[in-house]
């Protein structure tokens, strides 16, 4: 970092000046290899760009010192000490795509004209959607060459700035030499949930239409999915109560998994599979008019959901991610095939292309949820929420979130105590030396009993209207709407029958939900 | 719900009602416990509806022969300590038969599912190609 200069924005943009350029205010008529000499570097013009990396240079300035010169720690672990010496090192950059485009230097523009999208390889723009090609990686020194050259057209060729990088200079980890090229790994949020995730129900839509009475059907049917999705004894299902179906609306993260979900559901359906191959007209009979078509949408759609399911495992076999190489390009070969996308540019984007890279980081950098940005991205969620609850107005906006930020913590905090017994501020009576956890965190709250929940209603022979009767015992609004259905109620009677020999003065004591919280019959399984 | 009913026999079921029997007369087979009224299920074998999907398994429930023209719902009486493990059923909407519904493969095993087809020969052969 200590080798460059850059210029003010004022030199570069200033119309009185032909020379765009690369000296200094100060440098300005000096030779740049006499700069070289004075251990001045190339100079670089001022740009949004490189104000990053300057700013980073400087970030990572006492980092570097550290970084150079190693140190010794003694390390408590588990009761034991250890006098260990620490070799600092760089794992990896978490960060969105437009983020580690820039911590690459790479070119942040996506459009047909860029020589290159990918940040990691070499691959020219037309064949950013073919999955078997591979091409050589962008390594530091093939960048940081053209850079001292100031070979702009060079860099330009492969989508590069000419600019610093303050990564350059860092130590990363010794399993590749790529640099910061190597540590900025597609994550689970932004590749995968955000980008990729979107593409099959957008593919989807453009085939059937995006106004018209299939898809309108279609989207209709996904919402009644939904319905029954929500009531399940099963939990451990995405969201799919979407307010708007599957065809619009703004979707978090989380919610695009439910999405391809839906989609799926819909074409393994019967009404959907043949609402698709019978009236489906046009254009749309390319796509939909036989059999073998849905089931490989179908396919393509379960193999999404399932390799999500599969990257965010905390283990992955090595073995399994090596093969991961040689299937995802099937899987891409799949998606191009059943997707015919068109709009935009086609399937010449980022996010298709990430794919092929997808095995070799997981290698570098394990699963991908280590270098997933969910759990930083969260950290806003509070910001938002206390931000609501504020005046909004720009005066005493400031004081009003840090109170309200303040206030929140302070109810988690006494949350957290009532239903755990943990006091986070007691930390510090945690005994030193010993390892052994203080005796608040010992402490072990008994489990709650067997709740009955759910509507609860007496069924019992009535002689005064001579036949069998649900009496209801709850508040509810429409307590009166409350019924069983007669086939239920004939089998109850029976179980009366058997349990009271004849006598039907007995009663049952029902209850729609029970024993834990997620039963909740009725409506589904 | 997926019920337990011995043999290594495990069949999804739809939970109709719970039924609370504190006290149960001597001499019944039944023991005082929660009870759920439930309708039980089982996987249909036809190849095609099985061939179309690795998620959702194809189901039928099963009925008592039908009664002037109607089918007649099957309900049996379970104890819930046989509730093997929560599952997610939906109806297989515009099938002929109302009682088609589609099993939903628990989410934990769609890692599994894809770590054999990785494991396996290239075998996921697209037909528009």
């Amino acid at each position: 970092m200590d080798n460059y200069t850059f210029v003010d924005d004022s030199s570069a943009t200033s119309s009185d000046s032909d020379d765009d350029s690369v000296n200094s205010r100060d440098n300005k008529d000096e030779d740049p290899v006499e700069d070289d000499e004075d251990g001045v570097g190339t100079q670089i013009e001022s740009c949004a760009g490189q104000d990053l990396h300057a700013m980073l240079a400087k970030f990572l300035e006492s980092y570097k010192d550290l970084e150079q010169s190693d140190f010794d720690w003694t390390l408590r672990h588990k009761g034991k000490t250890y006098k260990i010496h620490f070799i600092p090192f760089v794992m990896h950059v978490k960060g969105d795509v437009v983020e580690h485009d820039k911590h690459c230097e790479s070119c942040t523009s996506r459009t047909q004209n860029v020589q290159q999208l990918c940040r990691h390889c070499t691959c020219p723009n037309n064949d950013t959607d073919e999955p078997h090609k591979r091409f050589p990686k962008k390594t530091p020194e093939m960048i940081q060459d053209m850079i001292d050259q100031n070979d702009k057209d060079g860099l330009q060729s492969i989508s590069q700035q000419c600019l610093q990088n303050a990564w350059h200079e860092i130590r990363f980890g010794l399993h590749n030499y790529l640099n910061i090229h190597g540590a900025t790994p597609a994550e689970m949020l932004h590749w995968l949930q955000l980008g990729k995730c979107k593409y099959p129900g957008g593919m989807f839509f453009t085939q059937t239409g995006k106004k018209n009475k299939l898809s309108k059907r279609i989207n209709t049917l996904a919402k009644t999915m939904g319905a029954f999705y929500k009531r399940q004894s099963n939990r451990d299902l995405p969201r799919t109560d979407l307010s708007k179906g599957i065809r619009g609306g703004k979707l978090m993260a989380h919610e695009m998994t439910g999405l391809i979900l839906m989609l799926c559901t819909c074409l393994r359906c019967y009404e959907g599979r043949s609402a698709l191959m019978n009236e489906s007209i046009g254009k749309q009979r390319q796509h939909f008019s036989e059999r073998a078509f849905i089931k490989d949408s179908i396919m393509l759609l379960e193999s999404m959901l399932q390799m999500e399911a599969w990257l965010k495992l905390p283990e992955i076999p090595a073995f399994e991610v090596q093969r991961f190489e040689v299937m995802m390009h099937e899987l891409m070969a799949l998606e191009k095939v059943i997707g015919k996308r068109s709009t935009g540019m086609g399937f010449r984007t980022f996010d298709f292309h990430a794919a092929v890279h997808l095995s070799d980081n997981m290698l570098y950098h394990s699963v991908p949820d280590h270098v997933n940005s969910s759990s930083n991205e969260m950290h806003h969620k509070p910001d938002k929420t206390a931000a609501l609850r504020t005046q909004r107005m720009p005066s005493k906006f400031d004081i009003q979130l840090s109170r309200q930020l303040h206030q929140m913590e302070v109810v988690n905090q006494g949350m957290q105590e009532m239903s755990t017994g943990v006091q986070k501020w007691a930390c510090h009576t945690k005994e030193s030396g010993t390892g052994e956890p203080s005796p608040q965190k010992v402490t072990k709250h008994p489990k709650p009993d067997i709740q009955h929940t759910g509507v609860r209603c007496h069924f019992f022979y009535s002689d005064d209207e001579e036949k069998w009767v649900c009496k209801v015992q709850s508040r509810m609004h429409d307590v009166h709407k409350f019924k069983l259905e007669s086939e239920l109620c004939v089998c109850l009677s029976e179980i009366i029958g058997q349990l009271g020999n004849g006598d039907e003065t007995l009663s049952l004591s029902l209850n729609t939900s029970d024993v834990v919280r997620f039963f909740e019959p009725l409506l589904g399984f | 719900m997926t019920i337990d009913w011995g043999d290594d026999v495990l069949l999804p079921g739809q939970i109709w009602i719970f039924v609370d029997l504190p006290d149960v007369p001597p001499g019944l087979i039944h023991e005082p416990g929660i009870y759920a009224v439930m309708e039980s299920s089982a996987e249909r074998t036809v190849p095609f509806e099985m061939s179309l999907s690795q998620i959702f398994v194809p189901c039928l429930k099963e009925t008592l022969p039908k009664k002037e023209g109607k089918v007649q719902r099957l309900f049996y009486f379970v104890d819930v300590e046989l509730f093997q493990a929560p599952t997610c059923m939906i109806p297989d909407f515009g099938n002929p038969s109302d009682r088609a519904h589609l099993q939903v493969t628990p989410r934990s095993e769609w890692a599994s599912q894809f770590s054999d087809w990785l494991q396996t020969e290239h075998e996921r052969e697209f037909l528009r190609a």
